[in-house]
């Protein structure tokens, strides 16, 4: 029986089985996140990091696993250089417009402070957070949970969509990070399915949180806390 | 539309800004192959399995952790101007346990198990018998009251405290 095809592109929708097993890989990774964030920090405290270390150990196996089960090269996941410039391209005015919006905000309300990271840290954590920090994020996130949204619901709003739902997700209960990192998520998934370049989005969730950090006050981000270490001091 | 141009068009994730939906696989045209389906199926078991145990061992080693299993001990009496018992934490006999006395459910007083009571070592709880406390009322109590003694344990390098019930609560009238 010959199997059906998406209308818009005429391309064979892959079959249930495949779809399903795409769902349960990223509750998979939904799931050890949320241990991460969630049981680990209520039940091993926020200064365990060998207790955090198995569920992030986990999901990272689990997703380069996955990659080879399925065959996917570094490169069809989005590391690569040979459409950064795209994936620049498709990023630049939308960042250029929320980096304006929200120096003009922390700017009105006296909270506009580049040097501020982290409740102190100094600027020089902010090139870290870009190279390290973000792409890892956006690997998770678009280089694999928006891949395997892809599988199951197809390319477009509705897969760009559950992309930033699940991010928001994660992100709870810190209501206006969850808000943030939804609009974020809407962007960046976007983007990667025009451009899959996790670089170029790594960087851009590094420079967005510091400027976010930056125009608004760390009480109002609750210093980034999300899970069970959001109700810590 | 030609094959070639088929294929051109499913094997759009080599460039990926092309429109239509990516395909993810080389075999995308058949969905992925058995081979990979079973591997795939059991590692997101296998990793469901270890996340499930994970917490399943966190759990339990936290509980043991914070609530420590093995404190010994009884509210032997209580009255309108003491309340007296022992308590023994077991995994160091040696040590001497702090204990907090509550009164009708609020806090009165804390101390140490540090005063003689020789039938507890003589019971065998401990090599010493220096695990008694004592807590007197000054003044004394008046009217109908419940005690609750319960030994305080410290874990994770003294960041988290909890207390533990000692025997049962003690009911009094301080006539």
């Amino acid at each position: 029986m010959k199997r059906p095809t998406n209308p818009q592109t005429e391309i064979l929708i892959p079959p249930s089985e495949d779809r399903a097993l795409a769902a349960w890989e990223v509750v998979t990774v939904v799931a050890s996140v949320l241990i991460a964030e969630w049981v680990v920090f209520a039940l091993a405290g926020d200064n365990n990091p060998l207790a955090l270390a198995f569920p992030v150990t986990t999901v990272l196996v689990f997703m380069l696993l996955s990659h080879r089960a399925r065959g996917e090269s570094a490169r069809e996941v989005g590391w690569r250089l040979d459409n950064f410039g795209e994936a620049a391209r498709l990023l630049a005015l939308p960042m250029f417009t929320v980096i304006i919006l929200f120096a003009c905000i922390g700017w009105y309300n006296s909270n506009l402070n580049f040097t501020r990271w982290s409740g102190g840290q100094s600027i020089l954590g902010v090139p870290l957070l870009s190279l390290l920090w973000g792409p890892l994020q956006q690997y998770a996130l678009q280089g694999f949970i928006n891949r395997r949204t892809q599988i199951i619901m197809g390319k477009g709003w509705a897969s760009v969509f559950t992309v930033a739902a699940i991010f928001a997700l994660l992100h709870l209960p810190n209501p206006w990070l969850a808000l943030a990192t939804f609009a974020g998520g809407l962007l960046w998934a976007y983007v990667y399915q025009r451009a899959p370049n996790i670089i170029a989005l790594g960087i851009s969730h590094g420079l967005l949180t510091w400027v976010l950090i930056s125009s608004v006050p760390p009480a109002a981000l609750h210093n980034l806390r999300v899970g069970f270490k959001f109700f810590g001091q | 539309m030609s094959d070639a141009a088929v294929e051109e068009q499913r094997n759009t994730e080599a460039e990926g800004c092309e429109p239509g939906l990516r395909a993810s696989f080389s075999d995308d045209s058949n969905g992925l192959a058995p081979v990979a389906r079973r591997r795939l199926t059991t590692l997101v078991i296998a990793t469901l399995t270890l996340d499930l145990l994970f917490v399943a061992a966190l759990a339990v080693y936290s509980h043991a952790v914070a609530f420590h299993p093995f404190f010994s001990g009884s509210l032997d009496q209580a009255d309108r101007a003491s309340v007296r018992g022992w308590v023994v934490d077991r995994a160091r006999a040696e040590s001497v346990v702090e204990v907090q006395l509550y009164v009708d459910g609020k806090f009165v007083s804390d101390g140490f198990a540090d005063q003689p009571r020789p039938d507890v070592s003589a019971k065998g709880y401990a090599p010493d018998d220096r695990h008694g406390f004592v807590f007197n009322f000054d003044p004394p109590l008046a009217g109908e009251h419940v005690a609750r003694v319960y030994a305080v344990h410290a874990s994770r390098s003294d960041s988290r405290r909890t207390l533990q019930q000692i025997g049962s609560a003690f009911r009094f009238d301080a006539k």
